[in-house]
């Protein structure tokens, strides 16, 4: 079993990041284009703690490097399974996912924890289980796990300068709206 | 589900107008170069995907966040949503890898929902803090 983890922060607030985060991967983000749908499953409001929980599922275009592919059957789509947790008592989004393609030769598990550092600063952390399954030989299994970790890193960064982007557009286009409001306000008072 | 220590109005992104409508979906007529919500796998459901989306967005934003959120005012959007996504993933296959999955992640439940198993999960709550 391999481990990646990150950490990142987000000049943003807790509210700004968690509901920019339900469109990560809207066309803003130029970057993660690797993630080409996002399908919600189930969403509800547990009554008793106030805690949001959403199932997603995540579908991925992504060329592996040849030998994998050959591995993988050679399709470049792949699919992740998502349970997310929001409680909004602690601000705390929780994210954890699973690939559902692939199942019998890896198994990727990741954690995605957003918590706020400060009234306008927000903290990321990831981590991702990586096991490799195809049986027998442990060359093989390393250098799957070896090239997924390269792919969580390389999509990581994408993942920061793309969600960046999306918090830009977001605050933008919100006091655009906020100002467009305003000056309706104002024309009705005159 | 009013809360101590929620902030009153949180500086919020939003682009939704009133009706729940995407202004620039229907300034585009569903153009997926001009929205902003990620697309569906299954292209016939995007426009209703759309819909809920926004109203979603909206609601978690506007309602949620702000410890107003009780009600999913979304049920019907997202009744509509469902019916075209089911008939997607039964086509495509992936109803059955899903159904295995959720079984597996509702473990993560016991963990994450903090149902009266503090003793039991107190461990495994802070595993990311560490």
């Amino acid at each position: 079993m391999k481990v990646f983890s990150n950490e990142e922060s987000f000049d943003y607030s807790w509210e700004e990041v968690s509901t920019a985060n339900w469109r990560k991967y809207c066309p803003w983000n130029d970057k993660s284009t690797h993630v080409i749908a996002v399908d919600t499953l189930s969403r509800s409001v547990d009554t008793t703690t106030g805690i949001l929980r959403t199932e997603r599922l995540i579908t991925c275009k992504q060329s592996a490097p040849k030998w994998l592919a050959s591995l993988m059957g050679g399709t470049d789509i792949s699919q992740v399974f998502e349970t997310s947790y929001v409680d909004p008592e602690s601000k705390k989004v929780t994210m954890v996912s699973q690939n559902l393609t692939f199942a019998n030769i890896i198994n990727v598990r990741e954690t995605v924890v957003y918590q706020p550092l400060s009234a306008a600063r927000t903290q990321f952390k990831q981590e991702a289980q990586i096991t490799a399954l195809c049986g027998g030989w442990q060359k093989v299994k390393t250098a799957v796990e070896d090239a997924t970790v390269t792919r969580f890193r390389e999509n990581a960064v994408k993942g920061k300068e793309g969600f960046e982007s999306v918090l830009e557009m977001s605050r933008r286009v919100f006091s655009e709206e906020k100002s467009r409001q305003n000056q309706s306000t104002e024309k009705m008072a005159l | 589900m009013s809360r101590p220590g929620v902030a009153p109005d949180p500086p919020i992104n939003l682009e939704v107008d009133d009706e729940g409508t995407h202004r620039e979906e229907r300034k585009t007529g569903g153009n997926r170069s001009e929205v902003t919500m990620s697309a569906s796998l299954a292209p016939e459901c995007n426009e209703v995907k759309e819909r809920y989306d926004s109203c979603f967005l909206k609601w978690y934003s506007e309602k949620y966040l702000r410890g107003k959120g009780t009600t999913d005012e979304c049920a019907n959007l997202f009744k509509d949503y469902k019916k075209c996504l089911t008939g997607a993933l039964k086509e495509r296959g992936i109803d059955k890898m899903l159904e295995e999955a959720r079984e597996d992640h509702k473990e993560n439940d016991a963990q994450h929902m903090r149902r009266g198993c503090k003793t039991l999960c107190g461990p495994f709550n802070s595993y990311m803090e560490d």
